[in-house]
Parts: C-alpha cells; structure tokens; sequence
C-alpha cells in the first residue's frame, strides 16, 4: 500500500529550495517520478512538480542528467 | 514571474519570496553587503522582510550564462539567497513590478525567481546549508547515533542474568 509523503508529513507547503526533500522524487536522469509510482496524492504531485521546476530554474536541480 | 492565488480571507498581505543567485565573481566579503542592499530595496518598495537568508556559494546543477554590456559570462557556481516578504494588498501589483525591474537593472544576480509563499517557514531541514556542512553533520550523526558498547560489568550482569534465567 503506497502512502502520500506529503500527506503522512503533514506538509501543506512544498518549498522549491527543500533540495534533499525534491531529490527522493527525482529518478535518476532527474525526472519527474510519476504519480504512479511515487504514491502522492494528485494536488501534491502538481505541487512537487511547480517546486522541481522552480528549483531547475535556480539551478538547484538539474533538467537533464547522465 | 509565476503567480498563484493563495489569497486567504482578512488578510491584507500577500506574502511573497524572492530566491536569487549571484554571480560568483562578487568577492565574499562583498555578498552580505549585496545581501542588505537587496533587503533595502525591497523595503523601499513597500514590502517588509519576514525572514531571510545569506548567501551561500553553491554548484549549480548546470551551467548558466549571463551577458553584462555584451560580455557572457558561462557560471557553474553561484551565490544563492533568499527574502521573505510580505507586501499590502494594495500596493503589491506597482510594488511587484518595482521589485522586478530592480532586480532586472541589477547586474550582479544571476537569476532571480519571485513566488508567492505562506508566512510560516516552509524548509523542513530548517535553513538551508551547504553541501560540504550537509555532510559533515551527517558524518557526526552517524558517529553518535552508533551503539553504545556495553561496559565489562554490565556484560557480566547480563550473562548472569540469563544464566540464573
């Protein structure tokens, strides 16, 4: 049974400089993982992605890897 | 730059943050300076810090350029920071747009981003730190989290415990 992160945490707000927090849902080549298998509920996913994005851009993250 | 509505009902103030990063030419001494100088700016702009942070020189997860007076500079490093502020309903569109040009006009940021945030402090891990101290404190967690040996004489006490049991 997968759980939402997010929800068990008790986070409301996903912060785009929380580095270490957005790295657990990244694979890899740094890409998004998916609802499917990340277990998130739909409004946090949409959330986790606009902070990943808004970290891309400050070059916290990167777009592309390997 | 991206906007969201979390508008809450009674409150006067938006709540925003800008993140920017400087261009790693600034010598160190000159960042916390920087630091201020950016604070007052936004001050003189209607807005009024709620909480902030210096500074610090991180690697950037890919390379970024930025043109000063036809000069591009390619970076792999960057000063980043943060501010917190919060601005009165009323005056946050022009103060906003005056926020933003200031920032543009600078030549000394790299990139900037402008969110709308909530008041309470969003960092989980508290502030943020860089990647060298990240890992030394890791390192320390780990030397203290490992068990305690057990000394001789509670050994023994154990040993005859169970040998009784």
């Amino acid at each position: 049974m997968k759980t939402c992160y997010f929800t068990e945490n008790n986070i409301k707000y996903i912060d785009h400089k929380d580095v270490d927090l957005l790295k657990k849902f990244l694979n890899p080549h740094a890409r998004i993982i998916s609802r499917k298998r990340s277990g998130i509920t739909a409004k946090h996913q949409r959330n986790l992605a606009t902070a990943i994005k808004r970290a891309r851009f400050m070059g916290l993250l990167p777009f592309v890897s390997r | 730059m991206e906007k969201e509505n979390i508008k809450e009902k009674g409150d006067t103030a938006a709540v925003y943050e800008v993140s920017y990063l400087l261009l790693p030419s600034l010598a160190i001494e000159q960042v916390p300076a920087k630091a201020s100088s950016l604070k007052e700016m936004l001050t003189s702009a209607g807005g009024l810090v709620i909480s902030d942070e210096n500074p610090v020189l991180i690697d950037l997860a890919y390379p970024m350029t930025k043109v000063v007076s036809t000069i591009r500079h390619k970076v792999t490093t960057g000063y980043f920071g943060w501010v917190k502020f919060e601005m009165s309903r009323e005056i946050n569109t022009e103060g906003i747009v005056a926020v933003k040009k200031a920032l543009d006009a600078d030549d000394s940021i790299l990139r900037y981003l402008i969110v709308n945030t909530v008041r309470e402090n969003t960092l989980l891990t508290g502030k943020m730190k860089l990647q060298k101290e990240d890992r030394r404190r890791e390192d320390e967690e780990g030397s203290t989290d490992a068990p305690k040996e057990a000394s001789p004489e509670e050994l023994d006490k154990s040993i005859e415990d169970l040998v009784i049991a």
